[in-house]
């Protein structure tokens, strides 16, 4: 029995050294990453330095094109859009990206994920493009909070990179260009199915927990960060009352909300779209400018 | 305690330390010769509690009934009475399972038969969460009451050592079916830790681990996002879910079977080996004699065989064999698809009976076309298994033959992780099918190379592994 305790022991001793060199590895391999999600993912959280930053679910990342907002705007932009993410992942990173950078400007674009309880995803899997970021506090205290356990499993550096490290090995080979300034460029399709989706009554579950984060996340930046909420274009929609929190927080924190949901410019015109809830690229640069104007006006 | 879960990570060291701590101890099994079986007892049962507490009554009251009449069947002497004390025993025992997985499947049935003929005819039926493993112990129960009533074995006296027998925690969820002369000798005699079995036990773990993790996981996220949508998928994305689905399938169990057998190892205990390389059978009647291997064993001792086997007319023993395969087909689950798999399963083997091709192995190309030829047909009839109704599964054959588009919509990465865990799994497989010892990494005589062969499954699974305590599919059944 003492034989097989030790030689367990020493094996996970042994592996606890060979999980942390991989690890080291593939954060190095991270950090030399020559594109696609690898490369923006560690710009993002290590060294975006830029002035106006672009924050939502995949929606963001396919609306507001950074360069013509950089044209718009005169100041540098970054999309930081990521999918099938909400604030549970949003207010972490803004505090990660703090760390070495003060952003002037955060446009975050809201949706379903930011206000609804009534999705399949769990919030430890908003938090997955967070995992390799594990080991700073501002990080940490999320995963603990979405799961106790993952103070244990992300002990393994190994595990930290699960299903992501293939991704990670091929963009520090070649240079995958599916983003420009954090924008997703792929977007070209059209829309096929143009079936107008249903407004009649819904009943809508919101999570309390991810209001209150969306509260947090106004009160501690609302003083040193110009905050914009946006709602960007779906197609077919003809009401936006999903988005009644959202409305009574910018009122009560009197923050600016650029409300397009329900846009006819926009909803009314399926060939601004690549599919119902996400713009096409030609609908992006269309909407960008919209909302450009919108924002200089602001200022 | 399902094995995929984060809590089996800490909850079985916690009982694999209490139950050494206690059973090394010679003063304490002096006194207390049982205190192991007692403390398995006691953690199988807070484990099934944890679950769900009600359903653990069925689980005692399986046992209890089984255990009963054993007794009294032994008691009696008289053959014709037995008979009718065993049937009674095997229908309160069935019971359970009976209600539960059946009387919706029943019902719906009836309804739909009796409405073909305009008539509004049915019970209310049952929304209720199947017991976790009811199909395993009860099948392992019911036959250690046939044992005792065919005189293969004496009636246990000892209620705790069947009390564990029937509810011992590493097989409960999933199997295997235990018989009782391998398992109850094992129950009743001490256990010592074994520096060789223990290790074997761990290495069983980490393979079943990856097994399910990596292959059968990965595997389940790439194709189950086609479920409902597959007959709009190209004829190759048909055929290659078709192939992915075999060996999901494999993974899911037999890792859950490995770990079974793992765990069993580190506890003392000699289970029986579920898989043995089924995908290398040249024929189904060898497919059978390697999948699922307890549950086919028991089929032949309590169904093939008291039906009169093979030792009867050709005519007989055909009906014999697709008697034993429409069980095992309901037995898997209550749906049409289900029978219609096992009735396949069963025609497949009578024709290769009728041309003699179950008894001949062949050697070289031969060897190899026939078992491309058994894989291929296995898992089309997983098609059957795997698809929710008879018309869904029509749909995927129909159009694997006449959709010529040879688009595959996996994304790169999921190929990668795919194709990856395929190789390394076949790699091992051949590796022990041919009897390759160099290429058997797992079992080295090189120190160095087994831990070097840990430590690489070990990071697969943390890299590559699905964590998301998926169920295991046979769990369901």
């Amino acid at each position: 029995m003492k034989k097989f305790i030790f030689k367990l022991l020493l094996f996970l001793v042994v592996y606890a050294v060979v999980d942390y060199v991989l690890g080291l590895g593939l954060g190095w391999l991270a950090a030399n990453a020559k594109g696609g999600d690898t490369a923006r993912n560690y710009h993002i959280t290590h060294s975006a330095e830029e002035d106006v930053l672009i924050f939502g679910s995949s929606r963001a990342s396919n609306h507001y094109n950074s360069r013509e907002l950089e044209k718009q705007l005169g100041s540098s932009v970054y999309n930081c859009g990521e999918n099938e993410t909400g604030i549970m992942y949003f207010y972490p990173l803004l505090n990660l990206i703090k760390k070495h950078h003060l952003p002037k400007v955060i446009i975050y674009d809201v949706y379903t994920m930011d206000l609804l309880d009534n999705l399949r995803l769990g919030h430890l899997d908003y938090l997955k493009p967070l995992k390799t970021s594990y080991g700073i506090d501002c990080v940490d205290s999320m995963f603990f909070r979405s799961e106790p356990t993952s103070k244990i499993k992300m002990l393994s550096s190994l595990y930290r990179n699960n299903s992501t490290f293939l991704n990670v090995l091929f963009d520090w080979v070649r240079n995958n260009i599916i983003y420009d300034k954090g924008f997703y460029l792929l977007n070209t399709g059209k829309l096929i199915d143009k079936q107008v989706p249903n407004d009649n009554k819904r009943d809508f579950v919101y999570d309390s927990e991810k209001l209150s984060f969306l509260e947090k996340f106004i009160k501690e930046n609302k003083d040193s960060i110009n905050i914009i909420f946006s709602i960007s274009p779906e197609y077919g929609r003809t009401t936006d009352d999903m988005f009644d929190p959202l409305k009574k927080l910018c009122d009560q924190y009197n923050i600016p909300l650029l409300n397009h949901y329900c846009d006819t410019t926009f909803t009314m015109h399926s060939d601004y779209f690549g599919n119902v809830n996400h713009l096409n690229r030609d609908g992006a640069v269309l909407y960008t400018r919209k909302i450009s104007e919108e924002i200089k006006g602001l200022w | 305690m399902l094995f995929n879960t984060f809590d089996f990570l800490w909850i079985f060291p916690v009982i694999f330390c209490m139950y050494y701590f206690v059973t090394c101890r010679e003063r304490v099994i002096e006194k207390y010769p049982k205190i192991g079986n007692y403390l398995l007892i006691a953690i199988s049962y807070v484990l099934y509690l944890k679950w769900n507490p009600v359903y653990s009554l069925i689980l005692l009251g399986v046992t209890a009934v089984t255990y009963l009449m054993a007794i009294i069947i032994e008691r009696n002497k008289a053959f014709g009475r037995k008979k009718y004390i065993c049937i009674s025993g095997v229908v309160l025992a069935m019971l359970p399972l009976l209600t539960f997985k059946y009387y919706n499947f029943l019902n719906n049935s009836f309804i739909h038969l009796f409405g073909l003929f305009g008539a509004k005819i049915g019970l209310p039926g049952l929304n209720w969460v199947m017991p976790l493993g009811i199909s395993f112990y009860t099948f392992q129960a019911v036959g250690y009451l046939a044992d005792v009533y065919l005189k293969r074995i004496k009636a246990e006296h000892n209620w705790w050592d069947y009390m564990l027998f029937v509810c011992f925690f590493p097989q409960i969820a999933a199997g295997p079916i235990s018989k009782a002369r391998d398992l109850l000798p094992q129950i009743k005699a001490r256990r010592i830790f074994r520096y060789e079995q223990a290790v074997q036990g761990l290495k069983w773990i980490l393979w079943g681990m990856f097994l399910k993790v990596v292959l059968a996981d990965r595997i389940g996220v790439s194709i189950d996002s086609f479920n409902g949508i597959l007959h709009n998928e190209s004829g190759l994305m048909n055929l290659a879910v078709c192939f992915l689905y075999s060996f999901q399938i494999y993974g899911d169990f037999a890792g859950y079977s490995f770990m079974a057998l793992g765990v069993g190892e580190l506890m003392g205990f000699e289970l029986i080996n579920n898989f043995k390389r089924p995908y290398f059978s040249q024929s189904i009647t060898e497919f059978w004699r390697r999948w699922h291997i307890s549950l086919s064993t028991w089929l032949k001792d309590y169904i093939y065989i008291p039906l009169g086997g093979s030792r009867c007319s050709k005519a007989r023993n055909y009906f014999n064999i697709l008697v034993t395969f429409l069980v095992s087909g309901i037995w898997h689950g209550a749906n049409w698809t289900f029978i219609a798999w096992g009735v396949m399963h069963g025609l497949f083997q009578v024709i290769e009976k009728i041309f003699g091709i179950n008894k001949k192995q062949s050697i070289g190309i031969i060897k190899g076309i026939r078992i491309a030829i058994t894989f291929i047909v296995v898992s089309f009839a997983w098609i059957f298994f795997r698809q929710p109704s008879f018309v869904e599964a029509w749909e995927q054959i129909i159009r694997i033959f006449t959709n010529h588009d040879l688009t595959l919509h996996f994304s790169m990465e999921s190929m990668c992780f795919m194709s990856f865990a395929i190789c390394l799994v076949v790699l091992k497989e051949v590796a022990e099918e041919w009897n390759i010892k160099w290429l058997n990494f797992l079992h080295s005589r090189y120190v160095f190379v087994r831990w070097v062969t840990y430590a690489f499954i070990l990071s697969c699974i943390l890299l590559m592994g699905v964590f998301d305590n998926s169920q295991f599919i046979y769990v369901n059944f």
